[in-house]
């Protein structure tokens, strides 16, 4: 599986004003990780480091069949939405008789960008210093995290995961990074989740956002037989 | 050397879990299949082969995007062929992507073939495979074991591990070996997400047991 990383900066009336492709290289130990708890049905707990650099145990199943615990959640709503993460209980039928819900905010999955080049090592738990969500000077605000585009082409099969990120600080905002965050939870009745670094990149230029300028950051996946 | 034509057998006798080939290209995610036979009476590995994993089927990238949108609602669902031949709406369950077969269990977890037909991305099911037991042609299926997620200095990985034991009286060749999981519709269903040909087969003898790692890695 290889993943392409492109990189598209427009004025505010949808003119193209650079474009930036280069070969994505940076799926990291989260990913690996949070799949691992799906592939094992992990159900006493991993310890799995999250975005704020704590330790996080989780699991893969919850309540058996009926559960999810929602590792791997890229999909994001934008702006100052939060994810909802609903959990189910023992007779449930997700998401309807879930018992609780837990929240990450939505610059905390999906897409995120960056201003730090410093080079990706696997066990990178976040990004090195991640573009807050907002007006103010240095932010961007995010919208929301897509994922879709499936096209199969044999051999070929693709999809996309797609962010937009407008700049309405009032100045420039200079991206060197980006990666992926997704959620990974310990269900049941010890339901919480958290935030995890899935994938980062470190751009091969700096990609400066002006004020009003809009940046679309996508990867495409493709799997290759 | 290119990494990407390193496809070839290599001495790994020992199958560590741990252990951290190298043989995916810089930004792959992919996996490495390594197996091993190794002598019941004895204890001695007598042969063992490693390469990378060339054939993720279109059921892995349709997991993953549902594991991504973790989507719930029957609306949402996205259509993924099980190994049934029946198109399943997956939808966010605990089972998804889950490979914990127990012993003799032939749904899900790794599993040998000997179909020898090239993989293509719409592979759903393995060609021919091998049931579990000891009769002619038959294999003893372990059940699938792990290694923890582990990294160096540019892979992260994680390792899924069976046994197939041959006492059928004969020896038994495999030519493909693949990776069934599960995901859910309504019940638990089971997804091909990985077969791979082995060209020119591993010859199993009767009193010796093969063990295949699949290791799922991410390279920078």
């Amino acid at each position: 599986m290889k993943t392409e990383l492109i990189i598209v900066r427009k004025s505010f009336d949808g003119k193209i004003l650079q474009t930036l492709k280069q070969p994505s290289r940076s799926w990291t130990l989260g990913f690996l990780a949070l799949l691992y708890l799906q592939s094992c049905q992990e159900g006493t707990g991993f310890s799995v480091t999250d975005i704020a650099g704590s330790a996080r145990t989780l699991k893969g199943v919850s309540f058996g069949n009926n559960g999810n615990c929602n590792n791997l959640k890229v999909a994001s709503p934008g702006g100052g939405a939060h994810n909802l993460i609903p959990n189910s209980n023992n007779s449930g039928y997700m998401p309807y008789a879930q018992t609780n819900t837990t929240t990450i905010k939505s610059q905390d999955i999906g897409i995120v960008v960056g201003s730090n080049n410093t080079a990706v090592v696997p066990q990178d738990n976040k990004l090195n210093t991640q573009i807050a969500h907002g007006k103010a000077a240095t932010q961007l605000e995010y919208g929301g995290c897509s994922i879709g585009n499936y096209i199969e082409a044999s051999p070929n099969v693709t999809f996309d995961i797609v962010r937009h990120f407008l700049n309405h600080s009032g100045g420039n905002v200079d991206v060197n990074e980006v990666g992926i965050y997704a959620s990974g939870g310990l269900h049941g009745a010890s339901m919480a989740a958290w935030a995890f670094c899935i994938a980062r990149d470190v751009l091969g230029a700096t990609v400066t956002v002006a004020d009003t300028e809009l940046l679309q950051v996508k990867y495409t996946v493709s799997t290759t037989v | 050397m290119d990494k990407h034509n390193v496809n070839s057998e290599t001495n790994v006798m020992t199958l560590d879990p741990n252990k951290i080939p190298h043989v995916l290209l810089e930004g792959e995610m992919g996996a490495v299949l390594e197996w091993k036979l190794t002598d019941n009476k004895t204890g001695k590995a007598t042969a063992s082969g490693q390469r990378r994993a060339e054939s993720f089927v279109k059921q892995f990238p349709q997991l993953l995007m549902s594991l991504f949108q973790q989507t719930y609602l029957v609306g949402d669902a996205i259509s993924i062929k099980d190994t049934g031949n029946t198109a399943r709406d997956v939808r966010s369950r605990s089972p998804n992507f889950g490979a914990d077969a127990g012993v003799g269990a032939v749904t899900h977890g790794i599993i040998v073939g000997t179909g020898s037909t090239a993989p293509t991305i719409n592979d759903y099911v393995m060609e021919t495979p091998i049931a579990h037991g000891t009769g002619a042609g038959q294999l003893s299926y372990g059940a699938v074991t792990w290694g923890t997620p582990a990294y160096d200095a540019t892979t992260s990985q994680f390792t899924i591990t069976r046994n197939f034991a041959n006492s059928s009286g004969g020896t038994i060749t495999i030519n493909e070996i693949g990776l069934y999981v599960t995901a859910w519709d309504t019940a638990v269903k089971y997804f091909m997400v990985l077969r791979d040909k082995i060209t020119g087969g591993i010859a199993v003898p009767t009193g010796q047991t093969l063990t295949v790692n699949y290791r799922l890695q991410g390279v920078i």
